[in-house]
């Protein structure tokens, strides 16, 4: 069994703690470090696609997230050395990917709901979970992703996209997303697709319009329930 | 610069997730004030708590600042006060040597009067060094003058 060592908190002193107290007066620093850590979330799949709310898994805001990086960066539970990072900003965006990281490991492992510290798979150091629970059974979004191996997503997307119009520009966004795998992004889809903005603006909401609907149309035809998902696990 | 995988390994729903959730809106770097406050409004996030938390670490983190400048500002001073101290003992032993070099030269003029001052040196306090010296300065000027005046 892994031995947890756990070491002695240090707090944020002298030149240190005057270089973060700087950063952290900086105008829009929270703003900043939040919005980053939304978007990292959002390149990494947290968001469900079938709601709006943008906040993380434990019904954690990005901005709780944000001070509790920060919060526990000043207290010493978790290092920055600020001669390999000396931007007090980048290192605690830097905490937030290997957060959101290891959330989504663990979520893959599907290994354990425990609140206690674990290994950072970056730096090494143990550090406390950010999040209570690791997946949502319940939750469509969760059972897509997570059963087999993903492939259930897969078949969602695909029975999604033939339900669409024949050629129109949602069901080439559908199938651009199933087939390509750095597909995951607006820029990069509208380039690949050769389509303008309005056009690839208007299909995708129509694509989350339609979503909703689907899901629930598609979870009742295929019979896959929670409590079926729960016992599978 | 962050260093983060702008293309992570995602599953084709979680690629689905991510382009449903892409805004099109610049990197944060390339952000203004407003828009990331425009950002954060149009995705109602809560900022009430999170920036009153904020502001209370700030502010501790000020107070422990201002401890410590306090506690380095004592630290110096005593050390300042130290340094004097040590300048005075300094100076005290300078003034001893000069009056014994003082009455080395009486001694030659006027081993009488160097005994004299030469017990008078044994038993002097620090407060009592500085009158000795005058004395012996008056004296040493006065048989200067006298021996030109010869």
């Amino acid at each position: 069994m892994m031995k947890l060592q756990l070491r002695d908190k240090v707090a944020l002193s002298g030149a240190q703690s005057e270089a973060a107290r700087i950063a952290m007066e900086k105008p829009s620093f929270l703003d900043k470090v939040t919005v980053q850590i939304m978007k990292l979330a959002r390149q990494k799949g947290f968001y469900s696609p079938f709601e709006d709310d943008m906040d993380l898994p434990g019904g954690k805001s990005a901005a709780d997230l944000a001070v509790d990086i920060v919060e526990k960066a000043l207290d010493g539970s978790y290092t920055w050395n600020s001669e390999k990072e000396p931007d007090f900003y980048n290192f605690c965006v830097s905490r937030a990917e290997s957060i959101l990281s290891n959330w989504l490991s663990k979520n893959v492992k599907m290994k354990t709901t425990s609140p206690l510290a674990s290994e950072n798979p970056q730096t090494g150091e143990m550090v406390e979970s950010e999040f209570g629970s690791v997946s949502d059974p319940t939750d469509p979004y969760s059972i897509l992703r997570d059963k087999d191996g993903g492939s259930l997503g897969d078949k969602f997307i695909e029975d999604l996209s033939l339900g669409l119009a024949n050629d129109s520009h949602e069901q080439s966004i559908m199938m651009a997303v199933l087939d390509d795998r750095v597909c995951a992004n607006r820029a990069y889809c509208m380039r690949k697709l050769n389509m303008a903005g309005n056009d690839y603006d208007a299909a995708v909401k129509r694509i989350r319009r339609r979503l909703p609907e689907f899901q629930k149309e598609w979870f009742k035809a295929t019979g896959i329930t929670a409590e079926e998902w729960e016992e599978a696990k | 610069m962050n260093t983060h995988d702008p293309h992570p390994q995602l599953k084709a729903i979680e690629r689905l997730a991510a382009l449903l959730h892409d805004d099109g809106s610049p990197e944060v770097e390339q952000m203004s004030e407003e828009q990331l406050a425009v950002y954060l409004k149009a995705n109602r996030v809560e900022m009430a708590q999170p920036r009153a938390r904020f502001g209370s670490l700030l502010n501790k983190m000020r107070s422990r600042e201002r401890l410590e400048k306090a506690s380095q500002m004592r630290t110096q001073a005593v050390a300042k006060a130290k340094s004097i101290l040590s300048r005075g003992e300094e100076t005290l032993e300078a003034t001893r040597e000069r009056i014994q070099a003082m009455i080395g030269k009486l001694q030659e003029r006027d081993p009488g009067r160097a005994l004299v001052y030469a017990r008078e040196f044994q038993k002097a306090t620090p407060e009592d060094l500085k009158l000795l010296e005058e004395d012996l300065l008056l004296l040493d000027h006065e048989d200067d003058n006298s021996t030109k005046a010869d």
